[in-house]
């Protein structure tokens, strides 16, 4: 057996002298090499490190496979979400928040886009995909206020009576109107085209840059698989429906005048700002400010119902503002 | 295979060399040794058991009546630059106890030392051969002291001493004539072989891996203000220089068959394999050592009794039948004790007689039976003799019975005693041997141990041996002059000056007196002597017991 030590000017019965040194047998003897015992603890033991470590390697490479492979198929999803959002969604929550913020400051006046003065065209452009968010008007000078009034929008009889407006004015109608919205379920809103600004909030971050961040860098399965759980709980189909949305449809309710008590169901005179816009362009369709007041309707349906039955009258009087005369427009009978 | 076959063995004892030492015990015991495993003793124990030339001696018949181990510890003494080294004397005892049967040995022992004693170059680099044998044993020996820090370094150093043995032997001895000239064979045979080569090799590459030439600026203050490298050379021709890559690689394989890892294990393992080629020669160098001894004991011998004013020889070898001729003969014994001996001359008509010896108490007698033992026993092992010159034929064996020690549990009394020894002498004795009986049939009444005396002499006549018998039956003897009825009997007497004292010298003839009253006298054994001592024990108890009272 060669030896490292040999070199090859070394006369052969040198080498062979060397050789059965290192090998533990006299030179001439033929027997087979045996090695001793700490020589075979310690092949065993590297041998041993050996396959521990190339399996610890082997298995650390497979892990990084399966990571990567996760990972892929998680940005492939991601990315296949995206398929059909507008070019700028990346910036949609941002310019909307500014549009917000402009909005909950001093009230700018009326104004009312001549091409939906007609009833006809107004219905028309309600009738297309449409964001709706209403809260107090403090509400909408922060994200978190935002964000609150988001989540609540919801079983608003103003959004019934805007889009399907009553035949009739009456208390008793009203308060129809104001019951079917509440009897909704929690996140539906009157028609398929109206979709909440919560559902945008809490399922566009799924889509944006951030998030597919967070995938790129994450360094374990167990936190890809976390991120891939929270994909597939999160709302994107109605955040999707969300972000291609052609108009937004703002409703702030400013705090009490303090022209009459507040009712038992929240209900108060107040005014209520109102705005709806092109949200790719920005076009300001209406710009609408009028006072609500509880006052009118009976007392015992008052403490009930006066907010939806407010909502509804609300969203008669934009339809009438608009168009000068609405079903009813001029119907205040009780 | 071991090499053996082909190894030219230097063997200095006798002419047909042989590796006497047990081959494979003493170079299992090198390898210990040279592994650091042993401490002492090792060369001693080989040589102990070592064979040596056939004999038909038997060392129980003398060895201590001459007292040999006493002589050769105290007479064969080497000292070389004042310093005194240690012999192995049970070695030579037995060496010097069992004298070779042919005479061919005989010469060729006496050759060698005839040349080293002729030649002060010869002798010279006998004894810085030995000096170095006896560095490479006490390095081989001594596994636990001196550098024992450093396992490698020690290898090295016991390396470097067998290498300078073959040097030695190749370039001091390839010119001697006698048989010392096959140290010179020995040692070109072993510097022309590969592993001395190897040999020469490790110990290269031991010294000089490599050259650095450096340069070094010193500035005013005698600080070191610049250090430049200049050249580094390694010695690429040395074939144990190996790359760095494989150097590692040497490393790490030496690790995975069991040694231990670093740069100290590499070099073990060079020096392992260097040292197994050379295991062969260094076994023969033990058996050198204690060749060399022998030879350098003799010289000593020579010294020593020179010192003292005494003239030793190589004596000259001559049939049985050839007269006695020994000069100026001493007892080396008597150096032991500081005195110094008086030799005298011993001249006969014929080398196989028997003498019987005569004289007063402490007049030499037995001195001399002693001398002659030794003498023969010397001369027939190929080394100086204990007189200035003289002539002495080879025997077949020797008997001496000289001292009377008498054991707890001895079945016989005195003369039963000397009676089976008499029996045991006649069982054993070969013809042509040498006989030293002192004071024969002492120990029972004249008249009948006379007759067994008589007895004694004409059986020991006929075997045709060299007898020599001391007795104070001096009539007896006087009987046996006047009637000469046993042929080859001859007679000596110590010779006694004008006062009657001996002058240790031996003519021939009967002693007319043992002069025992002289001896007595000497002694403080008169009758005025021992009437005194009486008297001052009787007036010592007289004056304690009046003390008493």
């Amino acid at each position: 057996m060669a030896t490292f030590l040999a070199t090859k000017k070394m006369s052969p019965g040198l080498r062979a002298r060397l050789e059965a040194s290192v090998s533990g047998r006299k030179a001439g003897d033929a027997r087979a090499w045996a090695p001793s015992s700490a020589a075979v603890i310690r092949v065993a033991v590297l041998v041993g490190i050996v396959t521990v470590v190339a399996t610890i390697f082997l298995a650390r490479q497979r892990s990084q496979e399966e990571l990567a492979q996760q990972r892929a198929t998680l940005l492939a999803r991601l990315r296949g979400e995206r398929v059909g959002l507008p070019a700028n969604f990346k910036t949609l929550v941002a310019r909307q928040y500014l549009w917000f913020e402009s909005s909950a400051g001093a009230y700018a006046g009326d104004q009312i886009d001549p091409s939906i003065r007609e009833d006809a065209v107004f219905s028309a452009e309600l009738s297309r995909r449409m964001l709706y968010v209403r809260g107090p008007l403090e509400s909408f000078a922060r994200p978190a206020g935002i964000a609150e009034s988001a989540a609540r929008s919801y079983r608003d009889a103003f959004l019934h009576c805007l889009l399907d407006p009553p035949a009739v004015r009456s208390e008793k109608v009203l308060m129809s109107r104001a019951r079917k919205a509440l009897a909704g379920s929690e996140p539906t809103l009157v028609a398929a085209h109206v979709t909440r600004y919560l559902e945008l909030l809490v399922g566009l971050p799924f889509l944006l840059p951030d998030w597919e961040a967070r995938v790129q860098v994450a360094e374990s399965s167990f936190e890809l698989e976390k991120l891939a759980r929270h994909f597939d709980q999160a709302p994107i189909q109605a955040a999707k429906q969300a972000a291609q949305a052609e108009l937004g449809l703002l409703v702030m309710d400013e705090p009490n005048d303090g022209s009459g008590p507040t009712e038992l169901d929240g209900a108060c005179p107040h005014y209520v700002r109102v705005e709806l816009r092109e949200l790719r362009t920005g076009k300001l369709l209406l710009r609408l400010r009028r006072h609500v007041d509880p006052g009118w309707i009976s007392p015992n349906v008052r403490w009930e119902h006066a907010n939806g039955i407010n909502s509804c009258g609300l969203g008669l009087d934009i339809r009438e503002q608009v168009s000068g005369a609405g079903a009813g427009a001029g119907d205040t009978a009780k | 295979m071991d090499g053996r076959q082909n190894l030219m063995t230097p063997d200095l004892l006798q002419p047909a060399a042989a590796l006497r030492i047990d081959f494979e015990h003493t170079k299992f015991a090198v390898s210990l040794a040279f592994d650091g495993a042993v401490a002492g003793g090792m060369f001693s124990e080989a040589l102990d058991k070592a064979a040596l030339p056939r004999s038909t001696w038997e060392p129980s018949g003398f060895a201590n009546d001459l007292f040999v181990s006493r002589f050769v510890a105290q007479c064969l003494r080497v000292r070389i630059g004042g310093r005194e080294a240690t012999l192995s004397t049970r070695y030579l005892t037995r060496v010097l106890c069992q004298p070779p049967a042919e005479i061919a040995i005989v010469d060729y022992r006496r050759e060698i030392l005839a040349e080293l004693a002729a030649s002060s170059d010869a002798r010279r680099a006998f004894e810085k051969l030995y000096l170095a044998l006896c560095s490479l044993r006490s390095l081989l020996e001594n596994a636990g002291a001196g550098r024992v820090w450093d396992a490698n370094r020690r290898k090295l150093d016991i390396l470097t001493a067998l290498k300078q043995v073959f040097q030695l032997l190749a370039e001091q001895f390839s010119d001697c004539r006698s048989g010392l000239g096959c140290l010179g064979t020995f040692g070109a045979q072993v510097t022309a072989s590969e592993p001395y080569q190897a040999l020469s090799d490790l110990l290269n590459y031991d010294a000089h891996l490599a050259s650095l030439s450096v340069r070094v600026a010193v500035g005013a203050d005698g600080r070191i203000r610049g250090f430049e490298v200049l050249s580094v050379n390694e010695n690429s021709d040395n074939p144990f220089v190996n790359p760095v890559w494989r150097r590692w690689l040497s490393k790490i394989e030496l690790f995975l068959r069991g040694y231990r890892f670093g740069d100290g294990e590499v070099m073990a393992r060079l020096l392992d394999s260097v040292f197994t080629g050379l295991e062969v020669e260094l076994v023969a160098l033990v058996q050198l050592l204690g060749d060399c001894e022998f030879y350098l004991g003799a010289l000593g011998f020579r010294d020593q009794a020179e010192a003292a004013g005494l003239k030793v020889c190589l004596p000259k070898l001559v049939t049985a039948e050839s007269p006695r001729d020994l000069r100026s003969l001493f007892n080396p014994l008597l150096l032991l004790n500081g005195s110094v001996p008086v030799p005298c001359d011993l001249i006969g008509d014929r080398l196989t007689s028997t003498t019987l010896v005569t004289g007063p108490n402490s007049g030499g007698k037995t001195r001399l039976l002693q001398a002659l033992g030794l003498t023969q026993l010397l001369a027939q092992s190929g080394l100086f003799i204990p007189a200035r010159e003289g002539s002495v034929a080879l025997s077949s064996g020797l008997v001496a019975s000289l001292i009377e020690q008498v054991q707890a549990d001895q079945a016989e009394g005195r003369l039963g005693m000397e009676l089976l020894r008499i029996r045991a002498l006649f069982e054993s004795l070969p013809p042509g041997a040498m006989v030293l009986l002192d004071e024969l049939c002492s120990g029972t009444n004249p008249s009948e141990g006379e007759q067994i005396f008589e007895l004694v002499l004409t059986m020991l006549n006929r075997l045709g041996l060299q007898v020599f018998i001391t007795t104070h039956f001096l009539a007896f003897a006087a009987r046996l002059a006047g009637s000469a009825t046993i042929e080859r009997l001859n007679f000596l007497q110590v010779e006694l000056n004008a006062d009657r004292q001996p002058t240790y010298q031996f003519k021939a003839g009967v002693a007319q007196t043992s002069l025992a009253g002289h001896t007595a006298e000497r002694l403080g054994v008169t009758g005025d002597q021992l009437l005194k001592l009486v008297e001052a024990s009787l007036s010592k108890r007289s004056r304690l017991t009046s003390e008493k009272a």
